[in-house]
């Protein structure tokens, strides 16, 4: 449950952006989680519109982005997408994958008026 | 309508913090470790057993709880430098908390400082404290198919140290096979089987953290 501290710490980079580019209302807010992150969007979203009411965020539209896991095989190279771990390689069954991504937590963009 | 935000971590405030207790733990010359586990693998035990076989190293420890001063207390009755962070309700500690509880030690006098974290194996990972090494601990007791259920708090630790390997035979765990189940999510994991009841396994752990430039 600690997508409510990520939510506060998304509110409070708007605020002070928000504040410092003389924007009075957030009209949208994308943010992309990693599928292996350790983030459930769903928790995020929440906690985003339970906290944002008296911030700048408050009614903004909130869109948010999961990005795929990517791994290379250590053996062979293949790129594949581990749909969870451990993971073998499609292609020559070995264990030793390299994740390349998944672990992404950012504000991808934010937009004001 | 303009952009007034593009393309940032999420955690970039927690992650200057981060920063910040980095580098004073770097010109202090001190070795951190983040302990995670969850409440009950047995992170305060682990860290009694490592005091009493590390007599040498002059050791710092944080402790994270919800409530309560009783892990602080107990690690301070071996004669260690302890300090209690209690998070309320948060399910972590965070880089601006470590910072601050560093305020609180005698960082001049260490080499060695333990955070151990909120008992929890999901939430804490995905916060950086400024440690040098993330280390699970998780017990026989919680089974073998852990690591996998949890696999984002695998893939960021470079150490699992298997706890309460004496009640292995007990619970029908072969702390091995857990322990190579979670090197099979992060293959870059060192793994320790230990028991700080029977002392077993605690030389290699030692050992370990003598090779991070302790002892």
């Amino acid at each position: 449950m600690h997508e409510a501290s990520l939510a506060q710490a998304v509110l409070e980079r708007i605020e002070e952006a928000a504040t410092t580019q003389g924007a009075v209302r957030v009209v949208r807010i994308v943010l992309e989680v990693g599928e292996l992150s350790g983030v459930v969007p769903e928790a995020l979203e929440l906690a985003l519109r339970c906290l944002a009411p008296g911030t700048p965020a408050q009614g903004a539209e909130i869109v948010l982005v999961r990005s795929p896991a990517r791994a290379r095989c250590a053996a062979c190279g293949e790129r594949f997408h581990p749909s969870w771990l451990p993971c073998a390689c499609p292609r020559c069954a070995s264990p030793a994958a390299v994740l390349e991504a998944g672990q992404e937590l950012l504000i991808r963009e934010v937009e004001g008026e | 309508m303009k952009r007034i935000l593009t393309r940032e971590p999420i955690l970039a405030a927690n992650d200057a913090a981060a920063r910040a207790v980095r580098e004073r733990l770097g010109a202090a010359g001190i070795f951190a470790v983040n302990l995670i586990g969850s409440p009950g693998s047995g992170k305060t035990t682990l860290l009694e057993a490592t005091v009493g076989v590390l007599p040498g190293v002059r050791m710092g420890i944080i402790e994270g709880d919800l409530a309560t001063d009783r892990d602080a207390r107990r690690l301070a009755a071996l004669g260690v430098p302890a300090v209690q962070l209690n998070t309320g309700s948060g399910c972590h500690l965070d880089a601006a908390m470590v910072l601050g509880a560093l305020e609180r030690l005698p960082l001049v006098e260490l080499e060695l400082l333990f955070i151990e974290n909120v008992g929890n194996l999901v939430c804490p990972a995905a916060f950086d404290l400024g440690e040098a090494a993330k280390a699970v601990v998780l017990s026989v007791a919680e089974g073998e198919d852990k690591p996998e259920k949890y696999a984002p708090t695998f893939l960021r630790a470079q150490a699992v140290v298997v706890t309460k390997a004496d009640l292995a035979p007990h619970v029908g765990v072969d702390p091995h096979r857990l322990a190579a189940s979670a090197r099979a999510i992060n293959p870059a994991l060192v793994s320790f089987v230990v028991s700080a009841r029977s002392g077993e396994g605690l030389d290699d752990w030692r050992g370990w953290l003598a090779a991070k430039g302790v002892e």
